[in-house]
């Protein structure tokens, strides 16, 4: 293959990952005031919540759907603030520019460079807490009510009941 | 009853033998009794293996390792009557009827028949195994054996039954029903997984209650109340070590766990009754240690009947905070995350946007110009 071809077969693959990235960022802005009010509503329920008491809070998640439905807000929380970042790190991790721009166009390969730097340090920066953080936070609080269920042992206050006491 | 009996092709090949010795006694041995011995064998190799099989099977699944004997008992029969055959043709040729005498080969493979009747049912059945009547007299009773231990069930309760041949312990039977009664309860409850429910039942055999608890292949239960023994088998760890606090604790058993189950002594008339009520929480056991949100807090019957009961939830105070502050940390995560979201983050999201649409259309320009060099 000539010098022109393995060029733009580079130029191919690197319009292919702009439109991709175009869409994904066009897409996150047109819809970025929805998400982030959508984030703000679903932060309310365990905010409130959170203000209760440690048996009001535990009587609270003992009335049933409730829980599901607060657990679920944690859920819609990550999905929106998995929407706001989707298709950034995408470029990040591509070997862009390739050597065949830089030899054949520099400033190209400087604009494409530059661009890539800066989506990544946008990224970082945005997210003061990493929105991986965010997720093992919300691992946090799931397992941390799996221990209080299995703590409360539902099982032995039924055996107790039908069964009999110690 | 006798009916009932003739039915059974268990009792009907313990009919066929014992009839088929007596009538070898006056009868010098012909055609018509050798094609009679031929009839019967292929009974016993047919309908007599098949119901055997059937009904062992069904014992397996409880659990009922006493059973396990059986399984080869129609090939034991079998040897027995190949030698019976032979015998009878030795007989035939010298005309010999109830003197005809019984091959050391014939007596051995009754030995071997009685060995698994004892190992199942703990009963002898040889009697006498000098002539071939008398052999087939003894392998008639050890058929009977069999068909009493393995005889139809019937129904105490809606999952529980006795072997109607057995002497079933009154202890059991009204254990079995304890735990029938406190598993339609538990399920009203929604604390089983659906297809754990259709399996269950118990047996009940004289000091014996063999009993299915889930789903699972092996997941059953022997008590024998003879010997004080409880055993639970189960792979799953976690909810072996749960059953032995419960058996311990709520039924003062001694137990020990290991990889396949649970196994306790101390079992009485008097707590094993406390016994079959626990073990109806073993039912779905491990899907509520794996899913206690949906089997407990998101259970609306389950958290309506603790409230209509007076049963108090213990508040582990300690995870609660750990749960709270997980939350609190959560909340000011992502409220920090999107503080300056509209101010900073959407503007510069836009410059770059624009910067990426203005790249590819440079790229673009570049394919075009680069195209026909390539393709000329």
């Amino acid at each position: 293959m000539s010098v022109e071809g393995l060029v733009l077969n580079d130029y191919v693959d690197l319009q292919k990952d702009l439109v991709y990235l175009s869409r994904q960022l066009n897409s996150v802005i047109k819809n970025f005031d929805g998400i982030i009010n959508q984030i703000k509503q679903d932060l309310t329920i365990p905010k409130e919540s959170s203000k209760l008491s440690d048996e009001d809070f535990f009587k609270e998640f003992l009335k049933g759907p409730d829980i599901m439905t607060k657990i679920g807000r944690l859920d819609n929380i990550e999905e929106n603030l998995t929407r706001l970042i989707i298709g950034l790190p995408t470029l990040f991790f591509r070997p862009y520019p390739r050597k065949t721009i830089e030899s054949h166009e520099p400033d190209l390969y400087r604009r494409v460079k530059t661009l890539n730097d800066e989506l990544s340090y946008f990224y970082s920066q945005f997210f003061k807490v990493e929105h991986p953080e965010i997720v093992s936070l919300k691992t946090q609080i799931s397992r941390s009510l799996h221990r209080i269920l299995s703590a409360a042992n539902f099982d032995e206050l039924l055996i107790k009941y039908f069964i009999g006491h110690e | 009853m006798a009916q009932v009996e003739i039915a059974d092709p268990l009792y009907q090949a313990e009919k066929l033998t014992r009839e088929y010795a007596a009538r070898l006694g006056p009868s010098l041995i012909d055609d018509r009794i050798l094609k009679e011995f031929d009839r019967i064998r292929d009974f016993i190799t047919r309908d007599f293996a098949d119901t055997l099989s059937e009904r062992v099977d069904k014992y397996s699944e409880l659990g009922s390792e006493r059973v396990e004997s059986l399984t080869g008992l129609v090939g034991d029969i079998d040897v027995v009557l190949t030698h019976i055959s032979r015998d009878l043709d030795r007989c035939f040729e010298i005309e010999e009827g109830n003197t005809c005498r019984a091959s050391p080969e014939a007596v051995d493979a009754l030995r071997r028949v009685e060995d698994r009747v004892v190992e199942a049912t703990g009963q002898k059945c040889i009697i006498t195994t000098r002539s071939v009547a008398e052999v087939l007299n003894s392998l008639s009773s050890c058929i009977h054996r069999v068909a009493d231990f393995l005889a139809e069930t019937k129904a105490v309760s809606k999952r529980c039954s006795i072997s109607e041949k057995s002497n079933p312990n009154n202890a059991l039977v009204e254990a079995c029903k304890a735990w029938d009664e406190l598993v339609d309860k538990l399920d009203e409850l929604r604390l089983y997984a659906p297809e754990d429910v259709i399996p269950l039942q118990g047996i009940i055999v004289d000091d014996e209650l063999m009993m299915r608890v889930g789903s699972a292949a092996g997941h059953a239960t022997h008590i024998d109340l003879e010997k004080g023994t409880l055993e639970y088998y189960d792979r799953d760890e976690n909810v072996n070590i749960a059953m032995q606090n419960y058996f311990e604790r709520y039924a003062g058993l001694d137990c020990v766990t290991s990889a396949n189950g649970v196994n306790c002594k101390g079992v009485n008339k008097d707590n094993v009754k406390k016994v079959a009520k626990i073990l109806a929480f073993a039912t779905s056991k491990d899907f509520r240690l794996d899913n206690p949100e949906s089997y407990y807090l998101g259970n609306e019957r389950l958290t309506r009947f603790l409230s209509e009961h007076g049963i108090e939830v213990p508040i582990p105070k300690e995870q609660i905070q750990e749960v709270r502050n997980a939350l609190k940390e959560y909340i000011a995560a992502v409220e920090e995350a999107i503080k300056e979201a509209p101010t900073r983050f959407k503007p510069r999201l836009e410059e770059l946007a624009k910067e990426v649409d203005d790249v590819l259309k440079e790229v673009n320009k570049k394919i075009e110009e680069l195209r026909p060099l390539v393709t000329s």
